[in-house]
């Protein structure tokens, strides 16, 4: 490309050669770039990564019900046991810094590993701008502020538990993360810190089953979950928005107080939204850890969900606990945590219908960091969850009962 | 109208490179962790290359190891640079491993990645010198005076310098040099049945843990005082270590780094400096053990 710039740079001329007067601008900028040497001759891409390796010791799912909502969801009432291994996920963190002030970071990661690899998830991908002043200015892919534990605690090597907590893991689709642009700006008050960020963003969409359904039902793909509907385009014209205050104590960051919210349109129709609110609280003095978090979601016009609550509109309410305590720590980098984690949330439709969808869980377990690149966990957990069934006007629920020991070793590299 | 001759696109090529040597480089010094000696090594390196250049200051104690999230930025932050000056042992091990993509000189090497050192991007002053390592082993080998060493390619330069100050004092120099871990038991059974002294080259490969641990047990097996790259092998079986006092090292630096930068950072036919003091620290419980008598005043540091 170079030699190709200077190859027609230049046309024979009397008494020597011309610069094409077009060339101009190219020409002033390769000269100002080798002299400047904007770009530093060493500046290049780091690499690091990890895995997350997990073993079912023991897993047993029940379903439960009556025989009529049992037919309407063509499902018997059975009891399955199940144990095994998989490589929850394989991910690369790509970091190049471009100046003092920008730069650029991937996070590439491999799920569902098996003969072939059924998903490659690009988990967030921007430009990260930081000002002096305290203003960060993020563009991409990006990771929502929303809440504590999606951007601070949803990496295996971030957390004591194995596993995330469920309704934001598995229904909401952690890490969520979205393109769009996002601004914020940290400033000190006294001995705390008060952080503010606002984001606009293309938002959740319709899910894949049809333009007119947010949450999937039963026997669609991806039933029941949120996290395919964050799109790479914009279904709509009106960008989704949100943002997120955060109060921290200044010395060692110790509390952290925060609120954030998102709303968009999730259909063509722009007057059907989606949106959250949550809060919360992280209190982490010494070896003790503690997260609460609290989130409403409220969705309109849902035709997804009719089927369960009897009406479009629906919300959500929940609250999760992560909290562990240090039992050691070795100067040589060998820690251990036990852990305890527990959530509830329950869903139901507003103005009208009938159902509640609840979801209980709680675990338990150990963590040891051998060193810094290879932690272990053991964790047993219990999770109930029951789905309303409309049938003949009236709901009925489905239930699972689900108990687990969850073996994981998580590798950074 | 612009005119302008082919023949002067070679003036302004030289402008152009001449306008990069003078130019402003980023610098990206890298310690282990900011103490006393480090503060004082700093202040001195500093100095040499702040003049016209930018410089920024990086603790590995900073970095977040086992959060590759957060590591990788901290990591990008300091490959940024377009060279990158790791100061003492544990850093330049760290960097020359990790970011031997860039340009790097080290300052008080100990312990690096051999194979990184073949990369003709890597260079900069080591923690000891074949001269000292020379004398060292003249004063502790006794008779036959036997010097066996055992080196990696990257070491070459050093060990053949070695070899050569070594034949000059007196010594009988056997050699090997070895690639691969497999290479590593043959090659030493080879080499200490030769010597009197051996010294084993400062590669990650040969002064790992376990290929260190190996090495010296059959040394002390077969009574041969073994003369090692870093102090933490002391505890695994050397007899003599290293011992260099990192301001002094900054001290030998400066200048060294300071024409490299006019030079617009670009190594000319020597890349690895040694410094003109070296300072060993000595195993005196070995030492008695094994009956070897040293110079007085070598307690607690050696200047050989």
């Amino acid at each position: 490309m170079l030699n190709r710039v200077i190859l027609i740079s230049w046309e024979q001329n009397e008494g020597g050669y011309r610069m094409k007067r077009s060339l101009w601008p190219t020409a002033a900028a390769l000269a100002f770039w080798s002299a400047a040497g904007s770009a530093p001759a060493g500046a290049t891409v780091v690499f690091t990564g990890y895995a997350d390796q997990r073993m079912t010791a023991y897993g047993m799912n029940k379903i439960t019900g009556s025989a009529a909502v049992l037919s309407a969801v063509g499902v018997t009432e059975t009891e399955t046991k199940s144990t095994g291994f998989t490589l929850d996920a394989l991910g690369f963190f790509a970091s190049r810094e471009i100046n003092d002030h920008l730069d650029f970071l991937i996070d590439t990661t491999y799920r569902k590993v098996g003969y072939t690899t059924e998903e490659i998830r690009i988990q967030y991908a921007y430009l990260n701008y930081e000002a002096p002043a305290g203003w960060e200015v993020k563009s991409g892919k990006i990771p929502m502020p929303l809440g504590y534990f999606n951007e601070n605690m949803f990496y295996p090597f971030e957390r004591q538990a194995v596993a995330a907590p469920i309704f934001q893991g598995s229904i909401l689709g952690l890490p969520i993360a979205d393109w769009g642009v996002s601004v914020g700006k940290n400033v000190p008050i006294g001995g705390a810190q008060l952080s503010a960020v606002a984001y606009g963003v293309n938002g959740y969409g319709a899910s894949n089953t049809a333009g007119t359904i947010f949450r999937p039902g039963l026997g669609s793909s991806g039933a029941l979950l949120l996290g395919q509907n964050l799109k790479s385009t914009n279904t709509n014209d009106h960008l989704a928005g949100g943002g997120r205050l955060e109060l921290a104590a200044f010395e060692n960051q110790q509390v952290q107080i925060g609120g954030s919210w998102y709303r968009g349109a999730w259909a063509k129709d722009t007057s059907n939204q989606f949106a959250m609110y949550n809060s919360y609280v992280r209190w982490h003095p010494g070896p003790l850890d503690v997260l609460v978090e609290y989130l409403i979601t409220r969705t309109d016009a849902d035709l997804g969900v009719i089927n369960f609550y009897g009406v479009g509109d629906w919300k959500s309410e929940g609250w999760f606990l992560e909290s562990s305590y240090r039992l050691v720590q070795n100067s040589d980098g060998r820690e251990m945590h036990v852990f305890a984690g527990a959530e509830n949330t329950h869903a139901q439709g507003v103005g009208g219908g009938s159902g509640v969808e609840m979801l209980s869980n709680w675990k338990l377990g150990l963590s040891y960091r051998l060193n810094e690149n290879l932690v272990f966990k053991g964790q047993l957990n219990r999770l109930e969850y029951s789905l309303p069934i409309q049938i003949s006007g009236a709901a009925d629920n489905v239930g699972l009962e689900s108990n687990g020991a969850l073996v994981g070793a998580v590798l950074t590299f | 109208m612009f005119r302008f001759h082919p023949s002067k696109l070679c003036v302004t090529a030289a402008l152009i490179t001449l306008a990069a040597q003078c130019r402003a480089y980023e610098v990206s010094i890298v310690v282990n962790r900011v103490d006393a000696k480090t503060r004082q090594a700093l202040q001195r390196l500093e100095a040499a290359v702040s003049s016209g250049h930018h410089v920024e200051v990086f603790e590995m104690a900073a970095i977040p190891f086992g959060n590759p999230k957060e590591e990788g930025r901290r990591m990008a932050q300091i490959a940024a640079a377009d060279l990158i000056v790791p100061v003492g042992g544990e850093a330049s091990r760290f960097v020359v491993e990790t970011l031997a993509q860039n340009k790097i000189f080290f300052v008080g090497a100990t312990i690096v990645n051999g194979g990184s050192l073949e990369s003709k991007r890597i260079g900069g002053l080591f923690a000891y010198s074949p001269e000292g390592w020379a004398r060292a082993a003249k004063t502790i080998s006794g008779e036959p005076s036997n010097l066996g060493l055992i080196y990696t390619p990257g070491f070459r330069p050093l060990a053949e310098r070695l070899s050569l100050n070594s034949q000059n004092l007196g010594l009988k120099v056997f050699r090997q040099e070895l690639r691969r871990k497999n290479e590593i038991v043959p090659a030493a059974m080879k080499i200490l049945a030769q010597s009197s002294v051996f010294w084993v080259a400062g590669d990650t490969l040969l002064s790992g843990q376990l290929a260190f641990g190996y090495l010296a047990s059959q040394a002390l097996e077969m009574g041969i005082p073994v003369m090692a790259a870093d102090r933490s092998l002391l505890s695994g079986g050397a007899f003599v270590v290293s011992d260099s006092d990192l301001p002094e090292l900054a001290d030998e630096a400066a200048p060294i780094l300071s024409a490299f930068l006019s030079n617009g950072i670009n190594y000319g036919e020597d890349r690895f400096f040694y410094p003109s003091k070296m300072r060993l620290k000595v195993n005196h419980k070995l030492a008695s053990k094994m009956k070897i008598e040293l110079p007085k005043g070598t307690s607690p540091v050696w200047i050989p």
